[in-house]
């Protein structure tokens, strides 16, 4: 298992370089950030300088390197728009992306396991049916018309919930669930053809004939090979969700690391922007290599292949 | 494992319940909301109306323009006086108190000054001061000379509108590369307006409270709501939700058909106001794009102006919320007489008689520039297509607009100007029609002469005249389209009363409980 840790380690930290170098050249080539900072009606001339002072007219490699050595030493730079260090802005915003993501990959869970598993075991039953539709209405529904839906339902309407902000926990229930819903159908697909699969395999059938209870074939014997890849794409959702929740945090008026991405993004803020898709990177790479190693303690023919 | 999760989930709950603003008469709290966010305390380094209005709260400038007569009148000032044409000597109150307690001298106001002035200070209205102003003196406790480089109209305005005082020092720390720390005041701010800010979170909130010691007096007065926090919402349908809700109480730039439909629930009220936002459309008569294109030829322009709609512009797609122009300036500003602009009527027929007559009969081809607005750009440039212009709309981010216009790639642009609330005709023409700029495409010598001349000259009369020669020419030789002014939408509670000046500046000090 260690073995296996190890390898899985050294091929994300080759995939985290790459992906350093490749965000670094399409950004820092792809935008002149100092005609941004300079303003609309500045001149050539301040423009030139503002690129001399950042440092942008020297070549790109040796940008790269620079902001390498940064990284590796634990400065990740100075935001050019927020006149913040970068450091700083990702800690003060991850808290609430982290908590909202958390909350919406448990609506996800709630939601979906049990109907992904009642659809499975009833098949083409009206159970499957309406799990399926649901799924698919879910999917076709876009965040921020839900959102919205639910601001005039359960915050104007029922005044159950704040509208927007994230004062308290209470203001996290409507996006969170808004959120949540957007990854329900294909987890819950997923467990469904999943369960659909294993319960059609020799070795339940023999769990059957042993008389093994049907409870306990579900717990013990179908669910845990039945959810292996429910827990990669769950990682992927919530990976998802900390890097791309940029339409929900814009409605609900969440101040989280999407709006901050939109935000550094408009304003050309490469240090930050650089620093989010780094950061959004490493969050699925680290959320892989945790679903690797979940699904090589579920399944120990995964360690040794 | 799980005492770690629940260390974690115990840290984002901490962040997230850092502060809830109750809005409401009750507890004396205004919350307002604003589309954009706020990412510095200090307005010295800002250009968003966000930070005029949030630093009208925190900060007293030298002058301050008057809601009412839309003069600069004194503020931290008592008086001023022209020593002579470039000497200019402000007489400070001797009671405007820093947020610390401490008193505010002319050595602060001095040093103000001198470091906006300093290249090393990076903050945004350099440019505009560095224009006119060589430097500035204490005499004194409480007087302070500016020299200035030339005789300048506005400077009055630009010490109102463009700059903050701050403390003597403040942005100089040794410990800071160059010694000098630009961002001293970006996240705690030590102001002199009437609110302090007791908390602030970049891009979220600003929680601000009546600063006890202010001296209620002058033209921002006793500032009557004890507290006011300011969020940052984008989504405008949001914002209307909140204030019907009274989560947040007093919204601006809201959509009219958003407010409208808010107000018609009962549950807030929508109060419109002017704005002293110009729409206008500049054209290349200068052929910086083209030399000797068709837009260097007067009667194309004239025809670019006749083959346009305003009134129906402004009926169907502003829905009314908005005023026809014909003048390069709103006719609030002084020095903006309607009466001297040439008026061009839709007039299709005659726009096609035009373009016939400079030889353009079959039309051309003419990329029209904008960064916002996509629905009225495509209007124009359905309804110059008409007249035979294959008109084709380049919409951009502003960045790449910027860059457009500085590498002269623009034939056309939609574009605006707030004029920063300035009611002065001297806020928008030097900086677009006036010697230098960038967004100067008339390639007109004598027109920029007659607008310098009206802002280098103290005598409003002549002023006056200047500015009328500037309209003029400006509307007779076409230079730009003028378009229409939008009104301002505020949506608020029903508990509040406020009134929008017609420099459509939105002053929160003026909003009050009915």
């Amino acid at each position: 298992m260690l073995r296996f840790a190890y390898r899985r380690l050294l091929l994300a930290c080759a995939v985290t370089l790459t992906l350093s170098v490749i965000t670094f050249v399409l950004l820092y080539s792809a935008t002149d950030p100092a005609a941004a900072i300079a303003g609309e009606d500045a001149t050539h001339e301040r423009v030139a300088q503002i690129r001399r002072e950042l440092g942008l007219d020297r070549p790109l490699v040796v940008q790269y390197l620079d902001w390498l050595r940064g990284v590796l030493g634990g400065n990740l730079g100075q935001s050019w728009y927020w006149r913040q260090p970068v450091s700083h802005l990702i800690l003060s915003h991850a808290p609430v992306t982290i908590l909202l993501s958390f909350m919406a990959i448990a609506v996800t869970i709630v939601i979906a396991l049990p109907l992904g598993i009642v659809a499975a075991l009833r098949p083409n039953s009206m159970v499957d049916r309406f799990a399926v539709s649901f799924a698919v209405a879910a999917q076709a529904v876009p965040t921020f018309w839900l959102g919205l839906v639910f601001i005039v339902v359960f915050a104007l309407q029922l005044r159950w919930f704040p509208v927007s902000g994230d004062a308290t926990l209470a203001h996290f229930v409507m996006p969170a669930v808004v959120l949540g819903l957007v990854s329900v159908p294909a987890v819950m697909r997923l467990t469904r053809t999943g369960l659909l699969d294993v319960l059609s395999s020799d070795y339940i059938r023999t769990a059957r004939a042993k008389g093994v209870r049907p409870g306990r074939l579900i717990r013990r014997h179908a669910l845990r090979n039945a959810l292996l890849p429910v827990v990669s794409v769950l990682a992927v959702q919530l990976g998802n969700k900390l890097g791309g929740s940029v339409v929900t945090e814009s409605v609900f008026a969440i101040n989280g690391l999407g709006r901050l991405a939109l935000e550094s993004i408009l304003a050309a803020d490469l240090p930050t922007v650089q620093m989010l898709v780094f950061v959004f990177a490493l969050i699925f790479l680290v959320l892989n290599f945790l679903s690797d190693l979940v699904n090589a303690w579920l399944d120990p023919r995964i360690r040794i292949a | 494992m799980l005492s770690s999760l629940s260390l974690f989930l115990a840290l984002a709950l901490t962040s997230a319940t850092a502060s809830l603003a109750v809005a409401g008469k009750a507890n004396d709290t205004l919350v307002a909301a604003f589309p954009r966010e706020i990412r510095t305390l200090d307005g010295n380094y800002a250009n968003l109306r966000e930070n005029d209005m949030l630093g009208l709260l925190t900060d007293d400038a030298l002058f301050a323009v008057d809601a009412d007569s839309g003069r600069a009148v004194p503020l931290a000032a008592k008086a001023h006086e022209f020593r002579d044409k470039t000497t200019l000597v402000v007489d400070l109150r001797d009671d405007v108190l820093f947020h610390d307690g401490s008193k505010m001298t002319a050595e602060d106001v001095a040093y103000t000054y001198n470091w906006l002035l300093d290249p090393r200070s990076k903050n945004n209205y350099l440019d505009r001061f560095e224009r006119w102003l060589a430097s500035a003196e204490a005499e004194g406790p409480s007087r302070v000379v500016f020299r200035m480089k030339e005789p300048y109209a506005m400077a009055l305005y630009d010490l109102a509108m463009y700059s903050k005082v701050r403390k003597k020092g403040v942005h100089h720390d040794a410990a800071k590369p160059g010694g000098v720390d630009p961002d001293a005041q970006t996240l705690q701010l030590n102001g002199t307006g009437p609110y302090r800010v007791v908390s602030f979170r970049p891009g979220q909130q600003v929680v601000l409270q009546r600063f006890d010691r202010y001296r209620n007096a002058g033209p921002k007065g006793a500032p009557p709501i004890r507290n006011i926090t300011i969020r940052i919402i984008p989504d405008m349908n949001t914002q209307a939700a909140e204030v019907m809700s009274g989560g947040v109480n007093w919204t601006f730039e809201i959509p009219t058909e958003i407010a409208e439909g808010a107000a018609q629930s009962g549950q807030a009220q929508l109060v419109s106001g002017p704005s002293m936002r110009t729409f206008y459309i500049s054209l290349d008569a200068a052929g910086k794009v083209q030399k000797d294109g068709p837009l260097t030829k007067l009667k194309v322009r004239q025809a670019l102006n006749h083959a346009l709609d305003r009134e129906g512009i402004v009926k169907n797609l502003l829905k009314g919320a908005a005023q026809v122009l014909h003048t390069p300036c709103v006719p609030v500003q002084f020095g903006c007489d309607e009466a001297m602009a040439q008026k061009y009527p839709y007039d299709p027929d005659k726009a096609k008689a035009l373009l016939a007559e400079e030889g353009y009969a079959n039309g051309f081809d003419l990329d029209l520039w904008a960064a916002r607005d996509k629905a009225i750009v495509e209007a124009i440039a359905s309804q110059w297509r008409a007249v035979g212009i294959r008109a084709n709309v380049r919409l951009v981010k502003g960045p790449t607009l910027s860059e457009a216009r500085r590498v002269n790639q623009i034939p056309a642009e939609f574009a605006s100007s707030g004029s920063f609330g300035v009611p002065d005709a001297g806020a928008i023409l030097p900086d677009r029609l006036g010697p230098g700029s960038a967004r100067n495409y008339s390639g007109d010598d004598k027109l920029g002469q007659m607008i310098m001349r009206a802002v280098s000259t103290y005598d409003e009369a002549e002023r006056k005249s200047a500015f009328d020669e500037a309209v003029k020419r400006t509307t007779e030789q076409a230079y730009w389209v003028p378009l229409y002014t939008e009104s301002q939408d505020f949506l608020m509670t029903k508990d509040l009363s406020y009134s929008q000046a017609s420099d459509g500046m939105a002053r929160l000090f003026l909003v009050r409980w009915k």
